[in-house]
């Protein structure tokens, strides 16, 4: 059998490049409209709430809760097989912006929404993940 | 501006001037290996215009959709037909589109654009998902393949799909992950390639079991709530001869089977199927004339919520709500009046959440009211009467339609039948929890 290919590592795109950048640097940072303020993700080049492209890069806490999540029990990838079953959530941070991301160190099982939780980074490839295990 | 919360001039209750069904046709629906879907379109249409009485020399509207990698799609299924219509399109809404189709088309007829309007719908999920290898980088979270597309799975040997056998198990030869092809559908330029597979998140099925979770969460739903739909649309699958499937399910079936993401197992997403099913829509005034009774376009209503379910306050509620309201406005009925109820099942979850968007119970309360019985032929409100996409096949909503025409038309046999239903709602859903509309018909 051959070698299991590699899991996926993001293909930043021309508006996301300074979040993997800022993870690399093992800090989740999100855009910030200077006009109105608001914080959004994924993030793009234009504020979606005002249409603003002045924005800037802004570092945010790293906490938040479990809003939603979901235990893949089957591999919709084969380089994901080995790590079932995982966890994928939707997250909202204390800032208030909905970030997609995994929970780790934790089993499945303890995985419940509300649950605060915080940021951690893995290295993947070239790129630094941010993820978010049960804040202590 | 704010816009007004009716569907412009789709308005017939009062006069009947408005629009009608007057044909409705399908391929045959499952697996149909070595057709392609613009074959099954080409059979579907040409019995829907049987149906009606008519030619394709008289259709002058063509609104369809079929696989989202098929350039001008619309203008094949015309050269095919031999149809050469005024207006034509291909609609870009994924699931929610062909009741939008329907809509459109009597748009297109009232302001006298068009007279005769096929509205159609194709697919070869099954073959295409089983003949083509995944792309070695996949990934779909927010694709655009059609939301139950990329979510639906299935048992793949007629079995009950509990655990090991059916289900969304592997292809039919055993090669690859059922789940990784399915993604297939999405067409990979149109993958998402950060924010999801990096994270291991893909498919439709997963972004449906956000909101299914939520919804656990925050109103005790439980896994026996989503049971509940599929035991009720598979039994009336077992009464139609053309579902996809129709061994009968228990609950224990239901509670056994395979996961796919948590909260659904493969009996909570809809099957991979091929098949094609056709609409013809005319004038009301016109209708009279033809061969079988109309089925009176009501009400319409469309709804987007582009940032999908993430940016929504409570993640358990759908653009239903809002496409509902101005379709029951527009029918001048409420939730009360509607008979039948024809629901877009990508996932079990689906169909609780649009009972409480469209107010047929509270928010919060879909579960009960499915756990209640109240979906089963013979219940309060007998919802996806021929086996909806969990059972008879996931033809992106459009057998949804085709169902509602026939129960209101009283073409089925009285085991199948809503004896003396007049009134039906239809929905569509799609674009991975973005789009919604739907349909007010009656006869």
């Amino acid at each position: 059998m051959s070698a299991a290919p590699d899991v996926p590592g993001p293909v930043p795109g021309p508006e996301s490049a300074p979040y993997w950048e800022a993870a690399r640097r093992h800090e989740l940072a999100l855009p910030r409209c200077r006009r109105c303020g608001q914080r959004w993700a994924p993030p793009t080049a234009r504020c979606p709430a005002c249409l603003s492209e002045d924005i800037e890069w802004r570092p945010v806490s790293g906490r938040g809760q479990i809003f939603s999540f979901t235990v893949f029990r089957r591999a919709y990838h084969p380089a994901y097989r080995e790590r079932l079953p995982y966890v994928v959530a939707v997250i909202e941070l204390d800032e208030g912006p909905r970030l997609v991301s995994n929970i780790v160190g934790c089993p499945p099982e303890e995985v419940v929404c509300d649950l605060p939780v915080m940021v951690t980074f893995e290295q993947r490839g070239e790129h630094v993940l941010p993820q978010f295990t049960p804040a202590r | 501006m704010s816009a007004p919360d009716t569907f412009p001039q789709v308005r017939g209750t009062m006069t009947r001037a408005g629009c009608a069904i007057v044909g409705a046709g399908t391929s045959d629906i499952g697996e149909v290996p070595g057709v392609g879907a613009l074959a099954l379109q080409a059979t579907a249409i040409t019995a829907a215009l049987g149906d009606a009485g008519l030619t394709p020399q008289e259709v002058d509207g063509l609104i369809v959709r079929g696989p989202d990698d098929v350039y001008c799609y619309h203008q094949r299924v015309g050269q095919r037909l031999g149809i050469n219509p005024r207006f034509s399109t291909t609609l870009d809404n994924g699931g929610a589109s062909q009741a939008m189709a329907v809509g459109l088309a009597a748009l297109a007829i009232q302001s006298g654009w068009c007279t005769t309007v096929v509205c159609g719908y194709a697919r070869d999920g099954w073959s295409r998902t089983r003949s083509r290898p995944a792309p070695a980088h996949t990934a779909a979270t927010g694709g655009t393949g059609g939301t139950g597309g990329t979510g639906g799975t299935g048992g793949t040997g007629g079995t009950s799909g509990t655990s090991g056998t059916g289900g969304a198990s592997g292809g039919a030869g055993g090669k690859g992950s059922g789940t990784a092809m399915q993604v297939a559908l999405v067409p990979p330029g149109q993958q998402a390639r950060e924010f999801g597979p990096e994270y291991g998140l893909f498919g439709a099925a997963a972004l449906h079991a956000f909101g299914a979770t939520r919804h656990m969460h925050l109103y005790g739903t439980t896994k026996q709530d989503m049971g509940a739909v599929a035991l009720a649309f598979r039994e009336h699958a077992a009464r139609n001869p053309g579902a996809q499937r129709r061994t009968p399910l228990t609950m224990e079936d239901y509670l056994q089977a395979r996961g796919v993401v948590d909260p659904f197992s493969v009996l909570d997403c809809s099957l991979l199927t091929d098949g094609a099913g056709a609409v013809v829509v005319t004038s009301a005034e016109r209708a009279r004339d033809l061969a079988r009774p109309p089925v009176h376009i009501q009400g319409v209503g469309s709804a987007n919520n582009s940032q999908g379910w993430f940016a929504d306050e409570h993640m358990t509620t759908t653009a239903a709500r809002s496409s509902g309201q101005q379709a029951f406005a527009s029918a001048g009925i409420g939730p009360d009046d509607i008979d039948i109820a024809q629901l877009y099942d990508c996932f079990t979850y689906m169909v609780l959440v649009q009972l409480e968007d469209y107010g047929f119970c509270a928010k919060g309360e879909g579960g009960a009211f499915a756990s209640s019985g109240a979906l089963r032929l013979g219940g309060r409100l007998p919802a996806n009467t021929s086996g909806g996409q969990l059972s008879e096949g996931h033809v992106e909503g459009m057998l949804q339609i085709i169902e509602a025409v026939r129960q209101l038309r009283g073409d089925h046999p009285a085991d199948r039948l809503v004896a003396g239903a007049e009134t039906a709602l239809v929905s569509g859903h799609g674009g991975n929890t973005v789009c919604h509309s739907t349909l007010i018909l009656s006869r």
